[in-house]
């Protein structure tokens, strides 16, 4: 067990710290319910990284990135957490499509779509599910046909976070409807700017409204737009898929916590009316603060054992799913929590409420995150067969 | 940057885990519970293998914890019925005090058993008698007793300090000495006997404090964290254990003709099994780890109160994926659920432990 950063990772840390604080917007989560000026900041936001270096941190130079390592990277996440900073309005582009073109682009595919994502002048919308294809993802039907020297494409999709601002689109469509489910999908690139691509906007319950459909009517696009090989876009999109679901944990663990210290204050400060007594003086809340707070310290540590094992370069399994189920059952309780102490005062909701409403953003969005990236029914089906053997 | 076991520890960890499964296999617990007496020939395995003297004390770092914690979670898989835990403890005790070395090298071997008498009945005294003290009081809830050779116990030495806690004296009793008498208790966990041990008027020489009189209180407290983490790590194994085993029931147990592992109701109390079990695994490494570098040492209360939930959740939820058979005293289900029930309340319970990280919570945040 060797957990002590390296003196550089520790000056990384402190510089990361010191630029965040000087330029992080803030309580940019409160602009839920204008979606234009949200958008504009984050846009701005990401142009501001990216100057910085503080894009594709550990994505090689060739290609426009930092050329560090992942330590450097996790570094920056955590920081970004603790100051409470956006990821950007571009995490499809970063998080999925330059680590899925890294390991499975070509030279060619690299060189074009890597260093625009770098300078965050292409922004890219993930096009996975289907109003038909949630759970059941790889029974999407998408479909894409080869017309000469282009595909088209047609179909519909959903939950396409801020495909509206996108330039880019990875579309994961149906080119074998022969074969079995997952053995019939082609992975894409598509411009967001073909004739035959529109975007309809889909409000949650956040209030946010980044959410998009997308559809797909006899859109054209050249013959060699995707990754990998024809119909094997199944095995590409799930290569980046459990790197996803661990790699983000120590960065989420940072906001969590940022979000319970929050909590803890406004603890010290609430007055719980049966008893007359603050909120932080109730064993029933200590309690369960605690048991919060414990939730989060082990979370932190199964990000520690994940990038443990991304850098010693061990193979990241089904046990992703572990870190996916645990986070979001995690969030989930603590936004309960959040709102029980809250009691009446729960309701209010942006600048009526108790911080500045942070904590029913928490509380909404936490019930987004049990559904998003395989619900935790299917975490659980994934951890029973995958690493415990049941039987299908 | 590595988090888990090195090398050493995952080799210590296979040893160990060899030895009960060749020495302590279930067959062996059975036999236990029917006629509960510690095997020497086990006492004496375990001594050769080195573990009970595993961790030390180098300033305010502790050394080995890792080693030991290795150790107690495969001790915790096979239900292993032996005081483990009291001869680490022990064993750990008499190495602060160069006086105790002959007795050390003898525990520390295996060639006789300590335990410890956790549990005090009102306030054990030491009276001044000539040049040492007369030793009165009343424990319960001490494990092994019966078996053991010596007893730690802690005593208030009268007159040492200003306070009754500052008074706190470690003494090594005789178990065989006439002043003291063991009386077996009844309990749901049969992995570990416990005994209630009366000591009235017994002669306390220096030889047999550990340390000085008065110096029992650090002793205390580091066996109340190291305990904290090694039950921690016991419930851990036992947790795997059950896990797993309930898994491959889940793969032979028909009923409506299929396996039942296949009904997506069993796979997800399966899947949360899991995330409790690898949740608790992952917190006890990183306390142990804390304890070893000196930092954090609230990490033992978190790793504490996870896995004594979880522990308890899993092998009750082991319970229902059996159905009838695991209600029945011939399962082993009920020996997981049980040895897991006990071990969550030993050194602090869930609640005792909650409350400390939100203590030391409140005090980083200045409140």
């Amino acid at each position: 067990m060797d957990l002590t950063e390296t003196p550089e990772q520790r000056e990384y840390r402190m510089r990361a710290r010191e630029w965040l604080e000087a330029n992080a917007p803030r309580n940019w989560e409160l602009l839920a319910e204008n979606y234009d000026e949200m958008a504009k900041v984050l846009k701005e936001w990401e142009v501001k990284l990216a100057q910085a270096g503080y894009t594709g941190i550990s994505v090689p130079k060739e290609y426009g990135g930092q050329g560090l390592t992942f330590m450097e990277e996790i570094i920056f996440y955590e920081e970004m957490g603790r100051v409470g900073a956006p990821r950007g309005i571009n995490n499809i582009g970063k998080n999925l499509l330059v680590p899925t073109l890294l390991a499975a682009g070509t030279e060619e595919q690299k060189k074009r779509y890597i260093p625009k994502v770098m300078t965050a002048e292409e922004i890219w919308c993930q096009g996975y599910s289907e109003p038909n294809a949630g759970s059941d993802l790889a029974s999407l039907s998408t479909r894409a046909v080869l017309d000469g020297d282009e595909w088209v494409i047609n179909g519909q999709k959903i939950w396409t976070s801020f495909a509206s601002e996108a330039h880019m689109c990875i579309v994961l469509a149906r080119t074998n409807p022969e074969a079995p489910k997952h053995k019939g999908i082609t992975y894409f690139l598509v411009p967001m700017n073909t004739p035959g691509v529109t975007v309809r906007p889909l409000k949650q319950m956040s209030a946010k409204s980044e959410f998009c459909e997308v559809f797909f009517d006899n859109v054209r696009i050249p013959k060699d737009s995707y990754v990998g090989q024809i119909n094997e876009g199944w095995k590409i999109a799930n290569l980046t898929l459990t790197f996803e679901r661990g790699s983000g944990t120590l960065g989420r663990t940072a906001i969590y916590m940022k979000a319970f210290h929050e909590l803890l204050a406004l603890s010290k400060e609430l007055t719980v009316a049966a008893t007359g007594r603050k909120v932080i003086e109730e064993s029933y809340y200590r309690q369960k603060l605690a048991k919060s707070y414990i939730e989060f310290a082990i979370l932190r540590y199964h990000g520690l054992n994940i990038c443990s094992q991304i850098v010693n370069n061990q193979k990241i399994g089904p046990e992703a799913s572990l870190q996916k189920l645990y986070y979001s059952e995690a969030h989930k309780r603590f936004g309960e929590l959040a709102m029980e102490i809250e009691s009446e005062m729960a309701n209010y909701w942006f600048d009526s409420a108790l911080v500045k409403g942070k904590l029913q953003l928490s509380y909404l969005e936490s019930r987004a995150d049990t559904i998003h990236s395989g619900t935790s029914q299917i975490q659980r089906n994934i951890i029973a067969e995958r690493v415990l053997g049941m039987p299908r | 940057m590595y988090f888990g076991f090195s090398d050493e520890e995952k080799m210590l960890k296979k040893s160990f885990r060899d030895l009960m499964e060749k020495h302590a296999p279930i067959d062996y617990v059975r036999k236990f519970i029917d006629e509960p007496k510690v095997s020497k020939s086990l006492q004496n395995l375990i001594g050769q293998q080195g573990i009970l003297g595993m961790v030390t004390r180098n300033g305010d770092r502790y050394e080995g914890v890792l080693f030991a914690v290795a150790a107690f979670e495969e001790a915790g898989k096979a239900l292993l019925p032996f005081p483990l835990l009291e001869g680490v403890l022990g064993t750990y005790a008499l190495s602060r005090d160069e006086t105790k070395e002959d007795l050390y090298a003898e525990v520390l071997e295996g060639r006789q058993l300590v335990t410890i008498a956790w549990h005090e009945n009102g306030a054990p005294k030491l009276y001044r008698q000539g040049e040492g003290y007369a030793a009165f009081g009343s424990f319960h809830g001490v494990p092994f007793a019966d078996d053991a050779d010596r007893i730690l116990a802690f005593f208030q030495a009268q007159g040492t300090g200003m306070t009754p806690s500052e008074e706190t004296t470690l003494v090594i009793l005789d178990r065989r000495h006439p002043a003291v008498s063991v009386h077996p208790l009844k309990a749901m966990d049969l992995t570990m006997p416990v005994y209630r041990v009366e000591v009235a008027g017994y002669p306390v020489t220096e030889n047999d404090i550990i340390l000085k009189p008065g110096d029992g209180l650090g002793l205390r407290r580091e066996f109340e964290q190291l305990g904290a983490l090694f039950a921690s790590a016991e419930m851990l194994g036992l947790s795997d254990a059950v896990l797993y085993k309930t898994v491959e029931y889940t793969k032979v147990r028909k009923q409506f003709g299929q396996e039942i592992g296949k009904f997506q109701a069993l796979k997800h109390m399966a899947a949360d099994m899991y995330l409790m079990l690898e949740s608790s695994r992952v917190a006890i490494i990183y306390a142990g780890w804390a304890l070893e570098s000196g930092t954090e040492p609230e990490s033992v209360s978190i790793a504490k109160a996870y896995t004594s939930e979880a522990a308890m959740e899993i092998t009750g939820m082991a319970i229902q994926m059996h159905g009838g058979i695991g209600y029945t005293w011939e399962s082993d289900m009920h020996l997981y659920f049980k040895r897991a029930r006990r071990s969550a309340a030993a050194f602090g319970d869930m609640f005792a432990h909650r409350e400390r990280v939100i203590q030391t919570l409140l005090e980083k945040v200045g409140g």
